[in-house]
C-alpha cells in the first residue's frame, strides 16, 4: 500500500566519497536510490530479486545486490557504484583494464556489476584458482559471453592487482 | 597515422582489435532505455492476465484511479478507438489471420496477457494502483500442448483460427513415394524440443515523448530493429512514419527476441500522446517470463527411406511448432516452423523430401525467434536420423555422415538453399582428427565391455544466415529485409561519420564497422564514429538479427568508401590539376595522388582529405554532404515468387 508521510525516513549515504542526504520512503530499494534520485544509472536492474546480480554495488567494501536492499539500510554506510571505480585521470581501474584486454563482456549490461563484483572477490581471494574464480563470480549472471572471457579478466585482474598464483584450469 | 594512406589495404580487418566500445561499459556509461530520463515522465504499470484462457467479464478501474500519484488508467474499451492492434502478416495462404491487442478485448489467451494499465508519477505508485484493479474472469479450458490443440473438440483460443493452426504448409521435392519404395528399411523417429526463454539481461523497455506542437512522436525502446518498430508503430498508433523517431540506445542483450514488437511496449508511445506527458515502462523480470516471446517448442516425427548401405533416400517430416496465442509482428508464425522444416535434410544429399509443417495455437506465450530460429530443431532431426541409421546398420555414426553428405557444389537442397562451395568431408574428417574420435570410440569400445558406458556424438550444421529477400519471402515473411545501408560522410576535421542500419548489442559492431571502413580509407578505428540505432540519425536499415549485420551492412559500407574515395581522386585531380582517370581507380594510384597532394598541402593527411588544402577548404568543399556516400547493400539471389506453386500447401490438412 501506499506509504504514509511516517514511512519516510531521511538517510545519510556517503557514494564514492560524496555524502548524499535524502529522505526516502522505507519501501525504496537502494538500487533505485542510486539510478534514479543521484542518476548513477551504471547500476542496472536485471531480475530486481536478487537473483541476477546485475545490481552489484559494494556497500562498505562488500558486494550487494542494491534491488533486494532497502535505502534505509544503507543509511550511514559507504558505497561504491561502477561510476567510483576508475580513477579520476581518465585511465580505467586495472580491473576494467583486464576486462577490456580480455573482451570479459558483450552487451554490457551485466558488466558494471561483474567489475564490483571482481573487486570484492579478489579482495577476499587475492589469487584465485579458475574454478574458484568460476565459484566466486557465480552470482552475476552473463547471457552474451559463456563467462571464458570473464574468467581470464578476472584471473588477468588478480595478476595485474598483485596477487598471483599457478592458474590451474 | 603517419604519411599517406593505404587504401583498401587489409590491415584492421582479421587483425586483433581491442573494442573500442567497451570502455563505456566498463565505466557504466553504456546509455539503456531505462537509463534515459525526461522531465516529467509518467510510470506505466499493467495489469496481467492470471489465467491462461478466459473471458474477461469486466475490469473495474476506479479503485485504481483514485490511487494517489495516479493519472490515468486504461483498458481496452478506453482506447481502441485511438490505435489499431497489432497485425503480422504472412504471404501464406493457409495463414489465419489474428489480431493482438493492445489491452486484451473480451478474452485473454496467454497468463501475463495485458489487461489494463495504470499511469502514475511513479513506479512504486502506478504498481499499487494497478493492484487495486479488478477484473472477473470466466475461466475457459487452456490448451498448453500441440496434441491437446490438435484433437478434435479442443477449446478454439482464436475464433479466426478455428483449428488451432496459425498457419501450415505441405511441400514436395523429388520423389518420396519413389524412394520409400526403394529403401530396405525405415527408420521413424520422434523429437521434441522444449520451449526456451530468451532471458535478456535487460528487460524490454520503452520510454516515449509525444511532441503534440508538431504531432511528432519520439521513442526510445529495446529493439534489434529500430526502424521496423518505426513503422510497425506508425501504423498502430496512426502516426506518420516520417514523425516518428525511434532511438534503440544499447540493449542489455537482445537473442532475437526484440526483433519482435510487443503490445505493452506498443502501448507506452500511445499513452505519451493521449496524456501530453512522457511515459516509460521496464518490464520486471516476472513479466518478462511470462510474456516475451519464447522459443523452440516443437515436435518433429520424421521418417527416413534408407539403403542398406546407409544412403538415406528420402525423409518426410511432420513438423508441429508449439506457436503459442499470438502470431508476432513482423515474422509471423511462419518463421519457427518453416526454418526448422528447411533444415532437416542438412547437409545431406538427400533430394527427395515431403514435410508438412503446422504452427500450433496454444495458450502460452507466443514463439518468436530465438538464436537460430528453427534450425537447431531442423539439425537434431538431421542428425538423430543419422545416428539411427548407424545403430540399425550397426555401422560409424561417422561413416553414415561421411556416405550421405553432399559432395558436388553448387547445390540445391530440397528445402532451395543454393549451397555454392563446400568440402563437408574434409571438415568432418578434421574434426574427427582434432577430437581423437578413433581413439575414443576404442576406447569406449573397451570401457563398454567392461559395464562403463560412454559415447560420443557428431552433429554437423550449415550455418544459414544473412538471408536474402528471396530467402524471407520463401518463410512467409513479408516484411523482409534484403539490403541494409551505410551513410559515411567525411567531417571538416577529415575524420568519418559512419550511420548505419545495423544495431550492435554485444556484437561490437561499432568496432567491425570502424575497422571496415577504415581500412578502405586508410584511416584508425578510432577515426570512424560509426552511428546506429536511431531513425532520425540513420538511413531505413534493418538491424541485428540472423547473422547479418556485418554482411549487409559491412558491404555497404565498402561501397559507401569506394564513393567517397572516387569522390576524393576527382578532387585531388582537381587539386594536382591532372584527368582524375591518370590517378587510375586501383589503391595504389589513389595513395600516389594523395601522396602528391599531401606534399602539396604541406602536411600529411588522409588521402581523400589532403586532395584539399586546409586554407581553400571552405571553397573548395560547400558542405561535408559533398562527401557523403549512401549506400545499399542487397542481399540474396534475385527474389523467387512467393506465389510459386511449389511455396504453396497443395494438400489439405491431415490430421
Amino acid at each position: 500500500m501506499t506509504p504514509g508521510p511516517s514511512s519516510r525516513r531521511t538517510i545519510r549515504l556517503e557514494v564514492n566519497g560524496t555524502v548524499h542526504e535524502r529522505e526516502v520512503d522505507v519501501r525504496r530499494s537502494l538500487g533505485d536510490v542510486l539510478r534514479e534520485d543521484l542518476d548513477l544509472t551504471g547500476t542496472h536492474f536485471g531480475c530486481e530479486h536478487g537473483v541476477c546480480g546485475a545490481c552489484t554495488v559494494q556497500v562498505d567494501g562488500a558486494a550487494v545486490r542494491s534491488c533486494i536492499m532497502l535505502a534505509v539500510q544503507a543509511d550511514g554506510r559507504s558505497i561504491k557504484t561502477i561510476e567510483g571505480m576508475a580513477p579520476a585521470n581518465g585511465a580505467l581501474h586495472p580491473i576494467q583494464q583486464a576486462f577490456w584486454d580480455h573482451k570479459g563482456q558483450q552487451c554490457g549490461f551485466c558488466t558494471p556489476a561483474m567489475v564490483l563484483a571482481t573487486e570484492d572477490f579478489l579482495r577476499r581471494n587475492p589469487t584465485p584458482t579458475r574454478e574458484e574464480v568460476r565459484e566466486g563470480m557465480s552470482g552475476n549472471i552473463c547471457r552474451c559471453t559463456g563467462y571464458q572471457f570473464i574468467v581470464d579478466s578476472v584471473l588477468a585482474a588478480a595478476e595485474a592487482i598483485g596477487g598471483s598464483n599457478g592458474r590451474s584450469s | 597515422m603517419a604519411g599517406a594512406a593505404d587504401l583498401g589495404e587489409r590491415r584492421l580487418v582479421g587483425a586483433r582489435v581491442r573494442h573500442v566500445e567497451d570502455p563505456k561499459f566498463l565505466t557504466g556509461q553504456g546509455m539503456y532505455t531505462d537509463d534515459f530520463k525526461l522531465p516529467g515522465v509518467l510510470h506505466a504499470a499493467f495489469v496481467r492476465s492470471t489465467h491462461g484462457h478466459a473471458r474477461i467479464l469486466s475490469v473495474d478501474l476506479s479503485a485504481a484511479r483514485e490511487m494517489p500519484g495516479v493519472v490515468a488508467a486504461y483498458a481496452a474499451a478506453d482506447i481502441e478507438d485511438e490505435c489499431e492492434p497489432i497485425k503480422a502478416p504472412c504471404s501464406y495462404d493457409t495463414y489465419c489471420q489474428t489480431y493482438q491487442d493492445l489491452l486484451a478485448r473480451e478474452k485473454v489467451r496467454l497468463v501475463g496477457e495485458p489487461i489494463a494499465v495504470v499511469v502514475a508519477e511513479d513506479r512504486y505508485l502506478a504498481e499499487d494502483a494497478a493492484d487495486m484493479v479488478a477484473v472477473e474472469y470466466e475461466p475457459l479450458e487452456a490448451v498448453t500442448s500441440i496434441e491437446q490443440a490438435m484433437a478434435d473438440g479442443a477449446p478454439v483460443v482464436h475464433e479466426a483460427a478455428p483449428e488451432n493452426v496459425h498457419v501450415w504448409f505441405h511441400r514436395h521435392t523429388g520423389d518420396v513415394n519413389k524412394a520409400f519404395e526403394e529403401a530396405d528399411f525405415t527408420v521413424d523417429i520422434e523429437l521434441r524440443t522444449q520451449r526456451y526463454a530468451a532471458v535478456c539481461m535487460e528487460p524490454r523497455a520503452c520510454l516515449a515523448r509525444w511532441d503534440g506542437a508538431v504531432g511528432e512522436l519520439t521513442v526510445w525502446m529495446s529493439s534489434q530493429t529500430p526502424h521496423l518498430f518505426r513503422t510497425a508503430l506508425a501504423e498502430i498508433l496512426g502516426v506518420p512514419e516520417h514523425k516518428v523517431r525511434v532511438i534503440a540506445p544499447y540493449l542489455g542483450g537482445g537473442f532475437g527476441q526484440k526483433t519482435l514488437l510487443h503490445p505493452d511496449e506498443a502501448l507506452v508511445p500511445f499513452l505519451a500522446r493521449k496524456l501530453g506527458r512522457p511515459v516509460k515502462w521496464t518490464s520486471d523480470r516476472s513479466e518478462d517470463l511470462m510474456v516475451s516471446t519464447q522459443a523452440r517448442e516443437q515436435v518433429h516425427k520424421a521418417s527416413a527411406a534408407v539403403r542398406a548401405d546407409g544412403r538415406v533416400l528420402g525423409i518426410r517430416a511432420d513438423i508441429y511448432a508449439d506457436n503459442g496465442a499470438y502470431s508476432c509482428w513482423p515474422v509471423s508464425a511462419a518463421l519457427d516452423m518453416g526454418q526448422a522444416a528447411d533444415n532437416v535434410t542438412g547437409p545431406y544429399d538427400i533430394p527427395n523430401y515431403e514435410r508438412r509443417a503446422y504452427a500450433v495455437v496454444t495458450n502460452k506465450a507466443p514463439m518468436g525467434p530465438y538464436r537460430g530460429v528453427g534450425r537447431p530443431h531442423g539439425c537434431l532431426t538431421a542428425e538423430r536420423i543419422m545416428d539411427e541409421v548407424a545403430r540399425r546398420l550397426d555401422m560409424d555414426p561417422a561413416e553414415v555422415r561421411l556416405k550421405n553428405f553432399i559432395r558436388e557444389f553448387p547445390y540445391v537442397t530440397a528445402s532451395e538453399f543454393h549451397l555454392e562451395s563446400g568440402d563437408y568431408v574434409a571438415t568432418l574428417q578434421l574434426g574427427l582428427d582434432k577430437f581423437g574420435y578413433k581413439e575414443l570410440r576404442q576406447e569406449h569400445a573397451e570401457l563398454a565391455e567392461r559395464g562403463i558406458y560412454r559415447g560420443v556424438g557428431i552433429a554437423f550444421n550449415v550455418e544459414q544466415s544473412a538471408h536474402g529477400k528471396s530467402e524471407w519471402e520463401r518463410k512467409g515473411v513479408m516484411i523482409a529485409a534484403g539490403y541494409d545501408t551505410a551513410e559515411m560522410r567525411v567531417e571538416p576535421d577529415g575524420k568519418v561519420r559512419l550511420a548505419v542500419g545495423l544495431h550492435s548489442h554485444g556484437q561490437g559492431q561499432e568496432t567491425t564497422m570502424a575497422q571496415i571502413a577504415a581500412d578502405q580509407l586508410g584511416l584508425e578505428v578510432e577515426d570512424v564514429n560509426v552511428v546506429f540505432g536511431d531513425t532520425g540519425q540513420v538511413p531505413y536499415g534493418f538491424g541485428s538479427y540472423s547473422s547479418r549485420a556485418t554482411i549487409y551492412c559491412g558491404g555497404a559500407t565498402i561501397l559507401a568508401a569506394q564513393d567517397i574515395v572516387a569522390k576524393a581522386k576527382t578532387i585531388a585531380a582537381h587539386m594536382l590539376e591532372a584527368n582524375p582517370n591518370d590517378l587510375g581507380s586501383g589503391p595504389g594510384s589513389s595513395r600516389c595522388a594523395a601522396t602528391r597532394a599531401a606534399q602539396c598541402s604541406g602536411r600529411t593527411w588522409p588521402s581523400w582529405r589532403t586532395t584539399v588544402p586546409p586554407s581553400s577548404r571552405r571553397e573548395s568543399i560547400p558542405g561535408s554532404t559533398r562527401f557523403a556516400s549512401t549506400w545499399r547493400r542487397s542481399g540474396g539471389r534475385s527474389p523467387t515468387p512467393c506465389t510459386s506453386s511449389r511455396w504453396r500447401s497443395t494438400s489439405k490438412r491431415a490430421t
